[in-house]
């Protein structure tokens, strides 16, 4: 392009292909010091196009959103508790002799029959091992719970409901011994009873 | 598809007009002094030979021939706002009720953070319309984000804060029903089932309040594409418009 303002040419300036790309970085870039620079040249914009754009975009919808606290709590319970549950499971082989002999009035048969029944059942340490390691899992990819999609929300709350399963299991044996611990000290405290009440008539007749 | 392009058309048109505005008034700056220099724009050397029109014209039939007849023919309503010059730097333009950020996608914060966030139905139209042949290779990507007013300096980068969209309210709402099971399952089993299920029900409420706020406050993401041709002049058309 010829320019009357300039005291010399512009240099023979070629035009791009009329094809429009944004991807065409060929502009011809000519400086003239201390001139009026009538600028010509195509500009170049450094700009994505849209299907790059399109490719380096994320669905809204699966965005990691922060985990409600009460899940965070159920969870983090779950998880203590499964860690417990999975505690009593690997020392129950060695309890159940004990258990075995325990001086019980109550429900002895059936708290035998169900230690045996757990010590029988492999299937239950291998679901607290999932457990166990999906929590792991869970803790690393959430950063301590924080933070994670939908899908982790969801292996949260089953986090939560399988440590409630292991409170169950933790609880049976727990509430039978309870019980027979509260009859023994019933017992005994009524055996003391009886034991001064005695001692008391005694010393009244002596 | 959806048969209407804007999700909340009164919103979604004041927007456009501000944006359209300000694309209109860059016209009217075609000379200029930059570091000493008169630099006159392209169109005027161009206005005087008599081609700008003529070249706008072309440019502007090849927009429709490449992007609005395609998308049309799948019902796939795009606007197109007409030829205005590409620019590289944000602008921000004030507007009545709020201001409103225009933006190379490259320099959209939410971009460069690698996770420019699109809703499942706005990308697969974008993907319909790649797949119908529209050249979205071929054309630059502008953000228009409506901002509230006085947020933004044009002198500093745009703030991530301002424009990053909330977290999913479905997403939300899931966690807060299963965070309310979890809780019941696992805390209010030690506690005591009556006060936590009391509890539970209160924190869904709690959570489905907390995200109809948040969304009574969003604002419109407007995503354009240009056709532009070597003069640096394109035929700007609105793609894609929602509400977070």
């Amino acid at each position: 392009m010829n320019n009357a303002l300039l005291r010399v040419q512009y240099p023979r300036f070629e035009h791009p292909k009329d094809e429009p790309s944004v991807t065409d970085e060929t502009p011809v870039h000519e400086v003239y010091e201390g001139e009026i620079v009538i600028d010509a040249n195509p500009p170049s914009y450094p700009g994505i196009s849209v299907s790059d754009f399109l490719r380096q975009t994320t669905v809204y919808e699966e965005l990691p959103v922060p985990l409600a606290p009460r899940l965070r709590q159920g969870a983090f319970a779950g998880m203590a508790l499964t860690l417990a549950g999975s505690l009593f499971l690997a020392l129950l082989p060695g309890m159940q002799p004990l258990i075995a002999s325990a001086p019980l009035l109550l429900l002895h048969g059936f708290l035998n029959a169900y230690t045996q029944w757990i010590v029988s059942t492999p299937l239950l340490n291998y679901i607290n091992g999932v457990l166990l390691s999906s929590s792991l899992v869970l803790l690393i990819v959430t950063r301590n719970l924080r933070h994670g999609r939908l899908p982790l929300h969801w292996l949260a709350c089953a986090e939560a409901l399988g440590g409630s399963a292991n409170l169950v299991l933790l609880l049976i044996p727990l509430c039978i011994v309870c019980v027979n611990f509260a009859l023994w000290t019933l017992i005994l405290m009524a055996l003391l009873l009886i034991f001064v009440l005695v001692i008391a008539l005694l010393a009244a007749l002596l | 598809m959806a048969a209407s392009l804007y999700k909340n058309e009164e919103q979604a048109r004041r927007v456009v007009s501000i944006v359209h505005e300000e694309l209109h008034r860059s016209l009217a700056r075609p000379i200029r002094l930059v570091d000493g220099r008169i630099s006159i724009a392209p169109e005027i050397l161009a206005g005087t030979l008599s081609t700008w029109a003529m070249q706008n014209i072309k440019l502007n039939r090849r927009a429709r021939a490449l992007v609005e007849y395609p998308c049309l023919r799948q019902e796939l309503v795009v606007e197109t706002l007409g030829e205005y010059p590409l620019f590289t730097e944000m602008k921000l333009v004030q507007g009545p009720v709020s201001d409103v950020v225009i933006v190379p996608a490259e320099q959209d914060p939410l971009f460069t953070s690698g996770q420019f966030p699109l809703p499942r139905s706005v990308k697969t139209r974008m993907e319909l319309m790649e797949q119908i042949g529209v050249p979205l290779d071929r054309m630059f990507t502008y953000i228009a984000h409506e901002v509230p007013p006085n947020t933004i300096d044009t002198n500093s980068p745009l703030p991530l804060e301002v424009i990053a969209p909330p977290s999913p309210a479905h997403a939300l709402r899931q966690s807060a029903r299963l965070g309310a099971i979890a809780h019941v399952s696992t805390i209010s089993a030690l506690k005591g089932f009556r006060r936590s299920l009391t509890t539970g029900v209160q924190s869904v409420a709690v959570g489905a309040i907390a995200a109809g706020t948040t969304a009574a406050l969003l604002l419109d993401p407007i995503i354009f594409g240009a056709l532009a041709d070597e003069r640096g002049m394109a035929t700007w058309i609105v793609l894609a418009q929602w509400v977070w």
